[in-house]
């Protein structure tokens, strides 16, 4: 499979100010970004038929879907289902967002094939962990492309502070942390489980 | 002297922080700003105050007659926070958030009550943050004539005199003067 200099990301939130916040955290993450506003939109984009293999309309091959849970029409969990559902779509990883911790909800999402929830607001060393997660599985054979990449990267942003690092640890969840959680402490349970290592990626 | 502009901008978003107006998300959003995105934060909070117009709008006028869809105004809400989430409107997200109990509990009036503090948080946090974005920008601003014109000898001169200008407290005047008395032998006038 061919990787692309950069990771292209579609980006799906129906609102406005998450995506130019969505869109900033990206590309500073040196991924290309398109973003859209609905579920409908994005698999257009994608081609509904899902004819192109996992590329946008513009040709551009898609190597990671970032949707908002809650959104008009199509929620992001239903845009998960039918984007698993495709036989040419359902390789390209999906990440869920959600302002909302609902166990049961994280749960379904993770069942149905998402690689990861992610609680907003989504802060820029959810995003690098992300990108670094989507360039180890896009190829072992990319090793070189995936220091390269993290290289011009990491010297584009030498200013960032990497100390927000930290914060990741709490906002993110995984089947691990399902697992581990009973449905009771659901509702008022704050503490978060490191990330399980787990590639979900084959 | 430079010092004193400097903290100006930092003491008030340290006071808006402290005083709970903001919250470590405004932060985060400022971490994102470089040379070519310097004001990537003030482009956010406008396109918050733009598109919430209509949540406010429409919160306001789903409040003012019955029957009154509860589920309607706690999803309208919950967009509302959702955004002022995102730009780090802590006191906004916290109305919001009572906002939506009182949605939960079928509670109309306490909805319409909780919601005059809603807007009141809003308009608040946007007349501060036009002032702190303002006073910033005009930081960004002076610091980038001076270090241009520290660079260029041939402007100097002229680029000192537009810099002076630039501050408007008499201290400041004051000091940049008495360190050019100091470094370039130019009379010490006040």
């Amino acid at each position: 499979m061919e990787m692309a200099q950069e990771l292209h990301v579609l980006a799906v939130d129906d609102s406005h100010v998450d995506r130019k916040v969505i869109e900033r955290l990206l590309k500073i993450s040196c991924c290309k970004v398109t973003a859209v506003e609905s579920g409908t939109r994005a698999l257009q984009y994608l081609g509904l038929d899902g004819e192109k293999s996992s590329m946008g309309i513009d040709g551009l091959k898609v190597n990671l879907i970032l949707t908002d849970y809650s959104m008009p029409g199509m929620t992001g969990y239903e845009l998960l289902k039918k984007i698993k559902e495709s036989s040419v779509l359902s390789k390209i990883p999906v990440v869920i967002m959600s302002s909302e911790k609902i166990l049961p909800r994280i749960d379904r999402c993770l069942e149905e094939g998402a690689e990861e929830f992610l609680l907003k607001p989504v802060k820029l060393s959810d995003v690098k962990r992300l990108r670094d997660f989507i360039l180890r599985g896009e190829g072992d054979d990319n090793k070189e492309t995936e220091k390269n990449i993290k290289q011009v990267c990491s010297r584009k942003r030498k200013f960032l502070d990497d100390s927000t690092t930290q914060s990741m640890l709490s906002a993110v969840v995984t089947v691990h942390d399902i697992e581990s959680s009973s449905p009771e402490s659901s509702a008022s349970s704050e503490s978060q489980q490191p990330l399980s290592k787990q590639s979900k990626i084959g | 002297m430079e010092n004193q502009k400097k903290r100006q901008a930092a003491y008030m978003k340290r006071s808006l922080l402290d005083q709970g107006y903001l919250d470590e998300q405004f932060i985060h959003l400022e971490e994102l700003q470089d040379d070519a995105n310097p004001n990537f934060v003030e482009e956010v909070v406008k396109l918050y105050y733009t598109d919430s117009a209509r949540y406010v709008r429409n919160i306001e006028l789903a409040l003012e007659n019955g029957p009154y869809d509860f589920a309607r105004l706690d999803n309208m809400m919950y967009q509302f926070k959702g955004s002022s989430s995102s730009i780090g409107a802590r006191r906004v997200k916290r109305q919001c958030s009572q906002f939506q109990e009182y949605c939960n509990a079928k509670n109309i009036e306490g909805c319409r009550n909780i919601f005059q503090e809603v807007k009141q948080e809003y308009d608040t946090l946007k007349t501060k943050l036009e002032t702190y974005f303002q006073t910033d920008r005009h930081e960004k601003d002076a610091r980038k004539r001076y270090s241009q014109r520290a660079e260029d000898p041939l402007r100097v001169c002229l680029g000192r005199e537009l810099w002076k200008d630039s501050f408007t407290d008499v201290e400041s005047k004051h000091q940049i003067r008495c360190e050019q008395a100091h470094h370039h032998d130019l009379p010490s006038s006040s």
